[in-house]
């Protein structure tokens, strides 16, 4: 893989909280416009992961985003991390708007408001993602999915070529989790690199063409049909 | 007496109360401004903690002959740094650290102020606050803080509601979310100074959370919740000073008094208007603050929302 095709590069990556050794020689790469399924049980280090590639945990090891080695957090930026919903505070007096206007903040300066390039990029985000017009609704009256429509529009807005989802389809029924995954083809066709954390293994073999199987580190790497079975499944999802 | 004549009749007859108002006024812009980012990153004891701790400067400043909003202001710096450095401890949570902090800081404080004998400083003057002391240079000083303190949550407004609904995002697109944490605890200190004459240091507590509770009850904006956070407050300074003067009590008491009769009052409305939605919606239900049940216009965006997890199809 050349590195102008190369989106993620991690290598030797390990994550610790205190005494607990959450990620160990984790190594993957993913190409530009792969949409890539992270399977594992619950504290495999599936958000570790996510949060280490954007810079947001200490993380030993060395990752590569868009070819650029990451030095400095602003080499992090084209990368979009997009939390579980259970680890904000949804009754937090914010707007749809203001929300994926937050995503500009990469190409403004602290002192600086937001431009008209900037609102314009942010309404286009919501209307991809199919939440136009609902601007000055507070993010608390929305419903599961459509707040996930929304970290999607923030992470549109800040043009971000990698898209690491955590859990974003729990709680969201299948017509809208059908509707997000044909978003995400669409966005991958278009050279942007999606990453789902899910549990739903049956999900993972439908729609992805590559699962990565974690369980504090990388435990199998490749197609479904090679991945999600009994052998590989029975070393992720075994004991530690 | 008409309520006007009621409400205006102290500041008429007096200067000291006609500088007191001023007083009253800046402490109610200022503090519910800051509150309202203390109250949505959950650190009102922060607020509480860093009032009383400002004693051990004030009591040190007194003494040594310095100035009371300098060595206000340095109380703040020290109890931001002992909880930045016992902070890092995982162990201690942060709770502690603030609690091990205020107490050291008002401790040294009242040991001071109990050596004084003969400066003729007075405890109380400081914990319940002394109003009707304030002299013109004083509202100068501390309109020009609070002229600082709003000119920073103006140009950071931003940054702080990214910082405080989603740190870790506010992180990755060039947030400095430790800086902001840094300000915020200034902003707190600076509100504290400027309280301490008008509603004293227990008391400064009251105006930070307060108003900005009352607000967050009725608002779902962080803009109009600070509006109407600053006209509570300017208004319930007023007329607690105003009826602090005609029942002979306590300013700072009656301000902070007042203040929770417009939370009370926001309670009891919100809560009589909940109940009447829950009616008209025949036995439908609310959660929190907002109805569950998505509205004709959030449905035709939207498939019916599942709020129930979805259990993965195949297991291991």
């Amino acid at each position: 893989m050349t590195t102008t095709e190369q989106a993620i590069h991690v290598e030797r990556l390990a994550v610790s909280y205190g005494n607990n050794h959450v990620l160990h020689d984790t190594s993957f790469q993913v190409r530009r416009g792969e949409m890539v399924a992270v399977i594992g049980p619950n504290g495999a280090g599936k958000s570790t992961l996510f949060k280490a590639v954007c810079g947001l945990v200490p993380a030993s090891g060395t990752v590569t985003i868009g070819g650029v080695h990451c030095h400095h957090q602003r080499d992090r930026m084209s990368a979009a991390y997009i939390p579980q919903r259970s680890d904000l505070d949804l009754d937090f007096p914010v707007t749809v708007g203001e929300v994926a206007l937050s995503g500009r903040r990469r190409f403004l300066s602290w002192w600086q408001p937001p431009r008209a390039v900037d609102r314009e990029r942010a309404r286009q985000a919501l209307e991809t993602v199919g939440i136009a017009g609902l601007d000055d609704r507070p993010i608390g009256m929305l419903s599961g999915g459509q707040v996930q429509r929304v970290f999607l529009a923030r992470a549109l807005a800040q043009e971000a070529d990698i898209i690491l989802l955590d859990e974003a389809l729990s709680g969201v029924d299948s017509p809208s989790t059908a509707a997000f995954l044909d978003l995400f083809a669409a966005l991958c066709a278009g050279g942007t690199t999606v990453m789902l954390a899910t549990h739903d293994l049956a999900l993972a073999r439908r729609r992805f063409a590559r699962c990565i199987a974690i369980n504090g580190t990388v435990v199998s790497d490749g197609p479904p049909d090679l991945v999600l079975t009994g052998a590989s499944l029975e070393a992720t999802f075994g004991s530690r | 007496m008409t309520f006007l004549n009621w409400f205006m009749d102290p500041y008429r007859s007096s200067e000291f109360m006609r500088l007191a108002a001023v007083g009253a006024v800046l402490v109610g812009i200022l503090a519910p401004a800051v509150g309202v980012w203390v109250l949505l990153r959950r650190l009102a004891y922060l607020g509480d903690a860093m009032s009383h701790a400002t004693l051990g400067g004030v009591a040190g400043a007194y003494l040594v002959g310095a100035s009371i909003t300098l060595g206000a202001l340095a109380a703040g710096l020290v109890m931001g740094v002992m909880i930045a450095v016992l902070g890092a401890r995982r162990r201690l949570a942060q709770d502690a650290t603030i609690g091990v902090a205020e107490t050291v800081l008002f401790a040294s404080g009242v040991i001071l102020i109990s050596r004084s004998d003969g400066v003729g400083i007075d405890l109380s003057h400081y914990l319940f606050g002394q109003i009707t002391t304030v002299r013109p240079a004083d509202l100068v000083l501390n309109g020009a803080l609070m002229m600082l303190a709003l000119g920073t949550i103006g140009v950071l407004f931003r940054d702080l509601r990214s910082a405080t609904f989603d740190p870790l995002h506010a992180r990755q697109v060039g947030v400095p979310t430790r800086v902001l944490d840094h300000v915020l605890l200034a902003l707190v200190s600076v509100t504290v100074v400027v309280s301490l004459q008008t509603v004293g240091l227990l008391m400064s507590v009251a105006m930070l959370v307060t108003p900005a509770a009352t607000a967050r009850l009725v608002t779902d904006k962080i803009t109009t919740m600070t509006a109407v956070a600053v006209g509570l407050g300017v208004s319930s300074a007023l007329g607690g000073l105003t009826l602090s003067y005609h029942t002979a009590s306590p300013p700072g008491a009656t301000i902070a008094l007042v203040a929770a009769g417009q939370l009370l009052v926001a309670f009891a409305m919100t809560s009589a208007w909940r109940a009447g939605r829950r009616l008209g919606r025949g036995g439908g239900y609310a959660t929190g603050r907002h109805s569950i049940v998505p509205d004709a216009r959030a449905m035709a965006n939207d498939a019916p929302s599942g709020a129930h997890d979805k259990p993965a199809t195949t297991s291991p």
